[in-house]
């Protein structure tokens, strides 16, 4: 797969994910279900692929968020939506693998496969101090951790093959019994016996998202990830990123199916150029996204221009600061798009789940390939 | 604190397959339930028509194939936590109960994910603590070993207390950077503020069940609703009365704790059908081979008690091994057995109609299967059920009661639609929602901060 023309289901090779950092820790009621829902179908209903839910599990900084716990919005707002990707955000040093096991193949059975797992680790461990419990040691290396954190999870997502389950009436058979399997896990970091009490998630393996808050952690998403959101502040640092994100994955023999890169935008949407270039200078620049600027038709041809071009797969939006500005883009840059044939109808996409919307196929269950016993 | 008056709460256990082994064998039950959120969101929905206070979910943090045998519903199915968010989604006044184990989790995670629930589900969050009864568990959370009970219960005193105080400082209109907790403790160090805001309901409902000493303590001090599994009045009375008197030591009044034994009511229109339908659940379960003298068993799970005549023998404290299982039992029997086995007995016959001497007599294999399921069941027509449950109401064993189906969704629509409506004729139970939260249903105003309510202990 060439990154100029990934093949994605939602035809024209633009992928768009929004990426939800909480919100303002003035109000009680921003996790309301309905404020919650509101979010969610405008955001389905703007065209994006993907809702990326962030967190960070702590309070803390000069402008404080206050958040609730993705999985818990996610599932939630997945009853109000059909088609969105909804990816959860969880530290691997403030979970236990068989929870966070069990936590995304139930997401991904109560979304009928859209789930994403975007699983992270912070070398500065910043959210520990709400973690603390004696007798249990810090991971020396968080970066080894999560690595093995991620290989029992997705084992344990490969417990139950998908004809495990016979459910006949007549004989009281209710499962196959030798199609469920421990997985016996004896690591670095963990010791986990299995199997999972999940039946294997609808996509076999979830779709993993990363997004970078600095290039230290490439080398993770190269390896395991199957989209990338890249941390830069312009384009020629997005150009770099996605440049040496792929040259990673390839090294790690990835060459026939890279991550998909996606670069972090802000967009700032004006009627006319000059009112946009205003709008943008009220505030300071964000290193970790790129300041799109103009009206919807300029920034639709620059974002198209970038994926025609290959130097990403698509874009990953931060709504700015500004009041307005989400719907704008919604409502304005994405028909845009649409008509320049960027992306497709998001209607287009409906039928798929998120791997397939995102060019992936569903893997085989690892025990699938053994010898089957023979009476089995 | 006198109340005016006593309510009735009802909860619906939610298993898939139904809270009987074979209740997924019977012709209309779904037994493809598990994984099917839709089918979940509507159970859910009818439980609320009905006007339940909650919809349980209970959980267990081990599996093995061999649960298909005693229990396919604990086998395997969702996670809680993201299906009751779903449920939440699909519903707007019942309580949602998830069960979370604090041994295996850490405070600020089921702080944020119960903090979470309340908001998404505008105030009907609900924690069912449980400390776990699976030794296997510990393997799958890269422990040596299954901690012992005193060890747990220190474990979860102390968490539920973090988790408490982390609601008590979340971020609210009031102190919108939240309140640090800085708790330094024998288990946890924990900084604090949450990072989710004040909750709706301050603290969600908590939820215990246990018989020990320490669990016993851990409900009459922080539940609001205490599940039971006693299988007879006289024993759920002295239960009931040894929790709220605990819980008067924690300055609790009567009405602050609500006991809800488990009950699995198999219903119809008239007494015949539902005994026929008890029948024919039991007649789904094989029997098992019978054990060599001084063989031992092995635990784990899926093994559940043993269904033949050795196990049978040994509860009746007479030896009846040899006979056919279906033939009828003699009446002798009751004066040679033990005063277990008269129990089982008058048991069987209270479901089954049955007796040692009328005209439809018990058999072996009767007697197998009420042993197989000594909780609380009631088998009859409407009026029926709703007798047991007044009876229990009236005669302070319970203050309402855990709903388990046998089978789904057949066991909850017929509850629903033919109890219910009987128990609301009598005044038994509510007509409507009191309020939109779960501890409005409850009758529980907002709980007081830790810090106030400990004032209030010492004075």
């Amino acid at each position: 797969m060439s990154s100029t023309s990934a093949p994605l289901s939602r035809a024209g090779g633009l992928l768009l994910a929004y990426v939800h950092r909480g919100a303002e820790p003035s109000s009680e009621t921003a996790f309301a279900g309905s404020l919650l829902s509101s979010l969610a179908r405008e955001i389905e209903r703007a065209g994006f692929d993907l809702l990326v839910l962030d967190d960070e599990p702590r309070v803390a900084g000069a402008a404080p968020r206050v958040r609730i716990d993705p999985f818990t919005a996610a599932s939630f707002v997945a009853t109000r939506t059909r088609h969105l990707g909804l990816a959860v955000t969880a530290d691997a040093a403030y979970y236990e693998p068989f929870n966070l096991a069990r936590l995304t193949a139930s997401l991904d059975h109560i979304t009928h496969g859209r789930a994403a797992l975007n699983l992270v680790h912070d070398p500065a461990r910043a959210a520990a101090v709400n973690f603390g419990v004696r007798d249990r040691a810090a991971p020396a290396d968080p970066a080894r951790h999560a690595r093995e954190f991620l290989h029992v999870v997705r084992a344990l997502w490969d417990s139950w093959e998908d004809d495990a389950f016979l459910r006949d009436k007549a004989s009281g058979r209710f499962v196959d019994g030798d199609k469920v399997h421990a997985i016996a896990h004896r690591g670095e970091h963990f010791q986990v016996q299995g199997p999972l009490n999940v039946a294997r998630p609808p996509q076999g393996q979830l779709p993993l998202v990363h997004v970078e808050r600095s290039p230290a952690s490439r080398p993770w998403a190269a390896a395991e990830a199957d989209v990338v959101v890249v941390a830069a502040g312009d384009e020629g640092g997005v150009r770099e990123a996605a440049q040496s994100l792929r040259a990673l994955a390839v090294r790690e023999g990835r060459a026939a199916n890279p991550p998909l890169a996606l670069a972090p935008i802000v967009p700032w949407v004006a009627d006319t150029p000059d009112e946009a270039q205003r709008l943008r200078a009220r505030v300071s620049a964000r290193p970790d996204a790129v300041a799109v600027i103009g009206t919807p038709d300029e920034i639709a041809a620059t974002l198209q221009a970038w994926v025609v071009h290959g130097v990403v797969d698509g874009f990953a939006v931060l709504p700015a600061p500004e009041a307005g500005q989400g719907p704008r883009f919604a409502e304005q840059v994405v028909p845009a798009l649409v008509r320049r044939g960027a992306i497709g109808p998001a209607a287009a996409a409906a039928a798929f789940t998120l791997r397939g919307r995102l060019g992936l196929a569903r893997p085989a269950n690892r025990h699938a390939s053994l010898p089957q016993p023979v009476n089995g | 604190m006198s109340h005016p008056t006593r309510r009735l709460h009802l909860g619906l256990m939610f298993w898939a397959t139904g809270t009987h082994a074979a209740g997924w064998r019977l012709p209309d039950a779904r037994e493809d339930a598990a994984f099917d959120i839709e089918f979940l969101q509507h159970v859910t929905q009818v439980a609320e028509r009905a006007r339940f206070d909650f919809l349980f979910l209970g959980d267990r943090l081990a599996t093995d194939p061999r649960l298909q045998r005693t229990n396919p519903a604990q086998m395997s199915r969702l996670e809680p936590f993201t299906t009751a968010a779903s449920l939440a989604a699909a519903t707007s006044r019942i309580g949602i109960v998830v069960t979370a184990n604090p041994t295996y989790y850490d405070p600020y995670s089921v702080a944020r994910l119960m903090g979470s629930l309340d908001h998404v589900s505008a105030g009907r969050a609900s924690w069912n603590i449980v400390t776990g009864a699976d030794d296997i568990a510990a393997a799958n959370f890269s422990r040596t070993e299954h901690w012992e009970t005193g060890k747990r219960y220190d474990w979860a005193d102390e968490f539920v207390d973090v988790v408490k105080a982390l609601w008590d400082g979340a971020p609210s209109a009031e102190a919108p950077a939240g309140v640090p907790l800085d708790h330094d403790g024998r288990h946890f160090r924990i900084a604090g503020p949450l990072d989710v805001p004040r909750l709706p309901q301050r603290h969600a409902v908590i939820l215990h069940a246990g018989t020990s000493d320490r669990s016993r303590e851990l409900g009459a001090r922080e539940a609001d609703v205490i599940f039971a599994g006693q299988p007879d009045i006289p024993s759920a009375q002295a239960y009931y009365a040894d929790i709220k008197q605990r819980a008067a030591r924690y300055g609790r009044g009567e009405h602050e704790i609500a006991i809800l034994p488990g009950l699995t009511p198999i219903v119809a229109p008239t007494t015949e059908e539902a005994v026929a339908i008890y029948d024919r659940l039991n007649g789904f379960l094989p029997l098992d081979p019978e054990e060599e003298a001084g063989e031992v068993r092995k635990g784990g799970l899926g093994r559940g008690r043993r269904r033949n005549l050795s196990a049978l023998s040994e509860t009746l404290g007479v030896d009846v091994r040899g006979n056919d299982p279906g033939a009828a039992v003699a009446p002798a029997l009751y004066e040679q057995a033990s005063e277990a086995g008269r129990r089982l007995i008058d048991e069987t016959t209270r479901r089954t109609r049955r007796s040692l001497a009328g005209p439809a007599r018990i058999s072996y294999r009767d007697l197998i299967d009420t042993a197989g399921a000594m909780g609380a069941i009631v088998v009859g027509n409407p009026e029926e059920v709703a007798d047991f449950i007044q009876a229990w109401f009236d005669q302070r064993a319970a203050d309402g009661f855990n709903i388990f189906p046998a089978y789904v969704p057949g066991a909850v629509e017929a509850f629903a639609e033919r109890v219910v409506p009987v128990l609301q004729r009598r005044g038994l139970f509510r007509l409507d929602y009191e309020g939109p939260t779960f501890r409005d249903h409850l009758g529980l105003g907002l709980p007081g901060s830790r810090r106030d309510r400990d004032q209030l202990v010492r004075l």
